[in-house]
């Protein structure tokens, strides 16, 4: 009984990516139907507290230059658009982003950098890995250059993040065991722990024997993801962690169906909340840095396939 | 093996040393890892002795002291008290550490045990305490003032053992597991940290799996010892008491069997979720130290300030007197805003500024109320503020863990609770904050005000005064908002009366602003004071750490009982107390080569000595092992419990008895015919209790009947002469104390001796030397 549930489920999720895909490329052809009006659209999907807060912010801090409350906004709007696999908006909002720094080499670095993380992140929701890879590595000469150390642990994450998507898992492992470096020398424990889960994931995708191993380093970094983690990343370490459950061979759905239910459970919370808050509770207000990391990878499900998820779990009870 | 060596006439046992002692001792330790023995004597004081008998120090508690026990690092000492104290004391001086009062009735037994395996699976369950690498060492309690020089001096050599003692970060994960006289036991993680308590009462035992429609009860139980086993899984009590059957079906039921019982309880939670509840412990432990800090802190405040304020009010309400006397209708700020406003000081303020007050008090006040807000600022800034932050991180981290609900949930680490605490942590600092910045404004018109005064006072005396800047708009403020209210105080003192903080529209905008930001979502909180919110916040934390607790003990149950012996109903009534001893051995005969599972099985071993008047023959020592055996099998498949039961020779009668290493027993027997006051000798052995011919007991027959009476017939006859006896020439009385990992016995005679022997027999080479 549970078994069946779960291993629809679990084929579910496995065909997440592809249904990711479909639904996404709909999605764009609506947004070019309404290109004009998408910004001011996607203002509603924003949650309504982050709006107020935003409008709230721009009230307190008018003496403050325009440009800083421009770029949050920004970098909601295009974390949104990303969640719903709105790339041409994304890829707009990007470009938008980047306008913002100056034109002059070496100013606004900052600003400079999260506009190429994005553009990346982009690139890789689009399945254009090389592309992707090339912005990252402009980007880690940039980081080098001016030594952002922090960000070069967020680069290397991204190689990481860029092979593990493309299916090169052995050429992923070694970016992440440099950023878990990094983030250990400079106590980006959150980053850390995010690197964690990637270095867990490409684990997993190299094979079921390494389910064990994986499964260790994500129950090591849970306490941080999810106590400081946002909703994306903590759905991400739950879905990982029932995935890792499930290629153990030694683990049988039928006698532990918790085990895997649990998490799942706690995932597709993460994921609807994620949803309806647009991610504006989930910044960490630590460093801006974490926002990117937050932020990071595109494993959001799609709506239809979490309420999936929450009618086979009702199913399975009654 | 050894007897022919005592056939020729070899003696055991090396006498390290015989001494005299000041007073009977009535309860002996040795630490288990140093070369220490603690004693208890009969007037309650508890001295702690070296190996070579220097007294180290003694302390007093004032009360009387009822069980010792010591950590299993031997780091620390824990007492227990008749009015359900435990009190832990530094092994360095004896400093108290710290009291937890979770009992009501006399803590009679104490065990505390360290979990003993080794991490096979680190790198899941290493979980690192990050508050080291973010913040500065936790601040520590400050001082109250007055406190006599040389007691502080005393308290600065222990500052920093308190500080390591009581971090419980470095610690392996143990627990203190305690009993009363009036059947609860408490677990305590870190001999700090409460995380559950079961009263033998509510234990309901189905006597076997068969017959699942009795169960049994104790009435009217106290425990006597309780042992957890090494690996945590199981404790062992044992208590008096009467078991009573209820039979659903109205049989017999009711029958009670008044006597000596053994409990096994199934503690193997401790075990199972070990990492989830040492990660809770210790945050919680570290959390409850700081708000500790943050008490005192406040209590001290408060005095300094309390003080200081006194001394100004003294002064100053000169002022209104002399203007009733002087027949004036005015108010003392009146008569200093008139002053200030370039009249002539009037006759009442002329006179006090002059006369009452002087320049050399005015200077004597502001030194005292300068001083004071000075002292606060520190304690601030040293210890109310950082332990404030540290608590807020820690409770984070807490906030983090019960969102593993898979792991954390099972232990009681509700997410609402947690969600809750947190944010009243984070309350409190902006509380801390905000008093910082009132007690700064204060502190600053305070002196401003004086210094004011301060010239006025040389102008009237026509000395000159070009020295003294003042702002004439904050003597102002002062006098309007400060010179009767008290605004430090008020948010210092807990008032019982509702009083609360005003606080401006704007502010109160500003905080429903930041709550669209991730604000707190108690928008009333600024309208508290500083107590009142660490009252709240204390309140909550101790809600969210009762969860834990519950949910721990709950899940504490009974596995076992076997009744041991009975005792006569009229003994019923005083303390009982029966020599006996419970010890685990890791068992390599049992569990042989054909399991394949590597981990070694724990055989718990009882001894005791049974009572004179409960059995028809007298003179017996009952051991039993295997009750604690099949906790790891399946259900239904027990193990047997096996027991011996061993007669001590006509002549003699057993004293004390203590669990040695390796299944052997250390029996203090005395001889009977002690005629004369002079003679009569003691001797001690030890015999190998697991070579003794075990009995199994039925388990499936009369469920609930004296067991080891079926053994009479199987009881082993002591033969004094067969083994490794020491004759001591004195007659002997209990506590006899045993160290199985230092190897030595501490042995007390009736004539307030004490004898020390190392039971080892490694150093046999040196008995040449014994002269005894």
């Amino acid at each position: 009984m549970w078994g069946t549930d779960l291993s629809r489920l679990t084929k579910k999720l496995a065909k997440t990516e592809d249904s990711h895909m479909t639904y996404r490329s709909a999605h764009v052809k609506n947004g070019a139907l309404t290109e004009m009006q998408s910004e001011w659209f996607s203002f509603s999907f924003l949650s309504r507290e982050a709006f107020a807060a935003l409008k709230l912010a721009e009230e307190k801090f008018l003496s403050l230059s325009k440009s800083q409350i421009q770029l949050v906004k920004l970098q909601l709007l295009h974390d949104h658009a990303l969640h719903t696999g709105n790339l041409k908006l994304a890829q707009q909002l990007c470009d938008e982003l980047g306008v913002l720094a100056s034109s002059v080499a070496g100013v606004d670095i900052e600003i400079k950098v999260e506009a190429s993380l994005r553009h990346a992140r982009i690139l890789i929701a689009a399945n254009q890995f090389s592309q992707a890879a090339a912005v990252a590595r402009s980007l880690f000469c940039m980081c080098y250059k001016f030594s952002l150390q922090v960000e070069n642990a967020t680069v290397l994450l991204l190689f990481a993040e860029i092979h593990k998507r493309s299916g090169n898992a052995v050429l992923g492992i070694p970016y992440a065991l440099a950023s878990l470096s990094f983030c250990k020398s400079f106590n980006l424990d959150l980053l850390k722990a995010s690197a964690t889960l990637t270095l867990a994931e490409l684990w997993l995708s190299l094979g079921s024997s390494h389910a064990k191993r994986a499964l260790d380093l994500i129950h090591g970094a849970f306490p941080v993801l999810l106590g400081h983690g946002g909703l994306e990343l903590r759905a991400r370490a739950f879905i990982t962690e029932a995935k890792c459950y499930l290629a153990d061979s030694n683990f049988s759905v039928s006698e532990e169906p918790e085990m895997v239910l649990e998490p799942l459970r706690q995932a597709s919370e993460d994921l609807e909340l994620l949803e309806a808050a647009g991610e504006a509770v989930s910044y960490p207000c630590l460093h801006p840095c974490y926002s990117f990391v937050v932020h990071a990878p595109l494993e959001a499900l799609p709506s239809e396939i979490h309420v999936d998820i929450d009618l086979d779990i009702k199913a399975g009870k009654a | 093996m050894e007897t022919d060596e005592e056939q020729g006439g070899v003696v055991p046992f090396q006498l390290q040393f015989d001494k005299p002692i000041a007073s009977q001792i009535k309860i002996a330790e040795w630490n288990p890892e140093k070369d220490l023995l603690a004693m208890v004597t009969e007037d309650s004081k508890l001295l702690l002795h070296r190996f070579n008998w220097q007294r180290l120090w003694t302390v007093s508690p004032g009360k009387n002291i009822t069980s010792i026990c010591w950590r299993p690092d031997g780091k620390a000492i824990a007492v227990g008290l008749e009015d359900g104290t435990i009190s832990l004391h530094d092994v360095e001086n004896g400093k108290l550490l710290r009291n937890i009062k979770s009992h009501s009735a006399d803590v009679v037994c104490l065990h505390w045990e360290e979990d003993g395996k080794k991490d096979k699976s680190s790198n899941t369950t290493s979980y690192e305490d990050r508050t080291s690498r973010f913040f500065p060492p936790p601040p520590r309690v400050p001082k109250m003032p007055g406190l006599v020089p040389g007691d502080s001096g005393f308290m600065d050599d222990g500052e920093d053992s308190f500080q390591e003692l009581s971090n419980s970060s470095h610690q392996r994960y143990n627990i203190l597991c305690s009993g009363d006289k009036d059947g609860s036991i408490c677990f305590n993680i870190f001999g700090i940290f409460p995380i559950g308590t079961v009263n033998i009462h509510n234990l309901v035992v189905s006597s076997s799996p068969s017959s699942s429609n009795a169960a049994s009860r104790l009435l009217n139980a106290s425990i006597c010892k309780v042992a957890l086993s090494k690996d945590l899984c199981h404790l062992v009590v044992l208590c008096n008491g009467e078991l009573i059957t209820d039979e659903v079906n109205q049989g017999v039921g009711h029958h009670g069997l008044l006597g000596f019982h053994c409990l096994v309880l199934n503690t193997s939670i401790f075990s199972k979720r070990k990492t989830e509840l040492h990660q809770v412990a210790q945050q919680a432990s570290n959390i409850e130290d700081l708000s500790e800090v943050i008490r005192t802190s406040l209590s001290v405040m408060s005095k300094i300030w309390s003080d200081a304020m006194h001394t100004f009010h003294e002064k100053f309400n000169a002022v209104s007197t002399l203007i009733i006397d002087h027949g004036l209708d005015s108010t003392p700020q009146d008569e200093f805003l008139s002053l200030l406003g370039g009249a002539r000081a009037s006759p009442p303020l002329h006179q006090f500024l002059e006369n009452s007050l002087g320049e050399a008090g005015l200077k004597r006040v502001a030194k005292a109320v300068n001083g004071a807000g000075k002292e606060l600022q520190l304690i601030v800034l040293d210890h109310l503020q950082p332990a404030a932050e540290i608590i807020g991180f820690r409770i984070g981290e807490l906030r983090g863990l019960s969102k593993w609900r898979a792991r954390y949930k099972g232990i009681g680490l509700d997410e609402k609770l947690m969600d809750n605490a947190t944010e009243r942590a984070g309350m409190l600092f902006v509380q801390v904050e905000r008093f910082m910045r009132v007690l700064a404004s204060v502190v600053q018109q305070f002196s401003n005000f004086f210094s004011w005064l301060l010239k006025s006072v040389k102008i009237l005396m026509a000395e000159p005064s070009d020295q003294l800047p003042f702002n004439s708009e904050l003597v102002i403020i002062f006098l309007k908002f400060l010179y009767d209210q008290d605004p430090v105080r008020q948010l210092l003192e807990l008032s019982k009366v509702d009083r609360s903080v005003e606080v401006d529209m704007e502010t109160m905008q500003r905080i429903k602003q930041l709550e669209h930001f991730g604000g707190f979502s108690d928008l009333e909180y600024l309208k508290r004071t500083l107590s009142q919110e660490f009252q709240q916040m204390e309140a909550c934390f101790k809600d969210a750490f009762e969860m834990p607790f519950s949910a721990i003990s709950e899940k504490l149950l009974c596995k076992d009982l076997l009744p041991l012996f009975p005792i006569a109903s009229s003994s019923k009534l005083k303390p009982y107390k029966v020599p006996a001893s419970v010890s685990y051995y890791e068992d390599i005969s049992h569990d042989s080569s054909e399991s394949e599972i590597h981990q070694q099985t724990l055989t718990g071993y009882i001894s005791f000595k049974l009572p004179d008047d409960s059995f028809p023959v007298t003179n017996y020592i009952g051991i039993i092992r295997g009750l604690t055996h099949d906790l790891g099998k399946a259900d239904g498949i027990r193990d047997p419990i096996e027991a011996a039961l061993l007669r001590i020779p006509d002549g003699h009668h057993c004293m004390d008895l203590s669990l040695y290493k390796e299944g052997q027993i250390v029996l203090l027997l005395n001889d009977t015919a002690t005629t004369s006051e002079n003679s009569g000798n003691g001797y001690m052995m030890i015999l190998q209790a697991g070579d003794l011919p075990f009995v199994s007991l039925s388990r499936s027959t009369a469920p609930n009947s004296w067991k080891l009476h079926e053994l009479q017939d199987s009881a082993i006859y002591l033969q004094l002469e067969s083994e490794k006896v020491r004759s001591i020439p004195h007659s002997v009385v209990s506590p006899l104390a045993v160290s199985a990992s230092r190897g030595v016995a501490c042995v007390f005679a009736a004539r307030k001796r004490a004898l020390v022997y190392i039971l080892d027999e490694d150093e046999d080479e040196d008995e040449v030397s014994d002269t005894e």
